[in-house]
């Protein structure tokens, strides 16, 4: 390899730098909770990345530990894990129907923007059969899963509703 | 039916029928054990095989990844589960030490019995004694490091 501080190692470690950051961001008080979205998000990625890996839908051409997984572990273990902690605790949920769902959109659609010119400049993730609103679907369900097994589990009211 | 796939079914089953088996208020701490433990298998896993210490050619996604998935994703977060449902908090350090052993040991002796006689899982470094003492110390390490996490996390959330 010529050259080694190509645009994806960069990406990929601040990345890793930027979870580790943000994860002292996390307040003390609710850090019982955050470590409860996280471990959900990951029991949630885990077979998802796997399903959409294996069927050749998208793949990861620069990643870390390439020679045991095909699946993006830095995005799958860290970095949606720590998306949907900020976007859990900070949830909007005494607001109106409408700035939640204007919360929702907006966060969700960011990171579907910004993985898409990922893909469409960088070797770190590569769309085969994959659409960029798939990530968009895919993403907000995940995290909506997550949500709704985290108000089950401190017993909040209307744990269904957006 | 080859005895991989056998196995890799009824793990599959085992651990899926043994849900039915938690007591009601008990599922939020099971759950929460469960989460725990996946998040230590996964990333071990991973670099266990990465550093070319195990791996298994029988397996669930050939294409996605190296390693097997069923037991590290369902049965041995499962059996810790278990571990932590069953827990003697009250006992003498004594019995909790062999609950740790006998809940340490179902794990250790059915990855050896899958690395002797099923193509599931292949130890690539070391006599099989040396992976035993190997997994022996990991998974003690997994499961204290994970029941403590438990227990500061059941203060925390008031979770009987």
């Amino acid at each position: 390899m010529i050259l080694i501080y190509s645009i994806e190692s960069i990406l990929l470690t601040g990345a890793w730098i930027g979870c580790f950051i943000a994860i002292f961001f996390i307040p003390r008080k609710k850090l019982d909770k955050a470590a409860l979205i996280f471990l959900t998000t990951q029991f949630f990625t885990w077979i998802l990345g796997l399903i959409v890996v294996q069927y050749g839908w998208l793949e990861y051409p620069v990643r870390e530990f390439s020679k045991a997984n095909a699946t993006s572990f830095l995005f799958e273990f860290l970095i949606l894990p720590i998306i949907s902690i900020f976007f859990i605790l900070n949830y909007p949920i005494h607001k109106t129907l409408e700035v939640r769902i204007l919360y929702f959109f907006t966060i969700i659609s960011v990171f579907t923007l910004i993985e898409f010119l990922i893909e469409r400049n960088t070797m770190i993730i590569k769309y085969h059969s994959w659409k960029w609103y798939w990530t968009w679907i895919s993403m907000s369900l995940v995290i909506y899963m997550v949500m709704v097994i985290y108000r089950w589990f401190y017993k909040q009211k209307r744990i269904f509703s957006i | 039916m080859t005895i991989e796939r056998f196995i890799m079914v009824s793990v599959f089953a085992i651990s899926i029928a043994s849900i039915f088996y938690i007591p009601k208020e008990k599922y939020r701490l099971a759950l929460v054990s469960f989460f725990m433990f996946q998040a230590f298998t996964w990333p071990a896993i991973i670099l266990l095989v990465e550093l070319g210490k195990i791996e298994f050619p029988v397996r669930e996604f050939p294409r996605a990844t190296q390693v097997g998935f069923t037991t590290n994703y369902l049965f041995y977060p499962m059996i810790f589960v278990w571990f932590i449902l069953m827990f003697p908090i009250k006992a003498s350090l004594f019995k909790k030490f062999l609950h740790y052993f006998i809940f340490v040991s179902f794990s250790v002796w059915f990855i050896n019995f899958t690395a002797v006689f099923t193509a599931l899982e292949n130890p690539l470094a070391g006599t099989l004694f040396s992976q035993t003492v190997r997994t022996y110390i990991t998974f003690f390490i997994y499961y204290f490091i994970s029941r403590v996490f438990i227990l500061w996390f059941s203060k925390r959330s008031n979770l009987s």
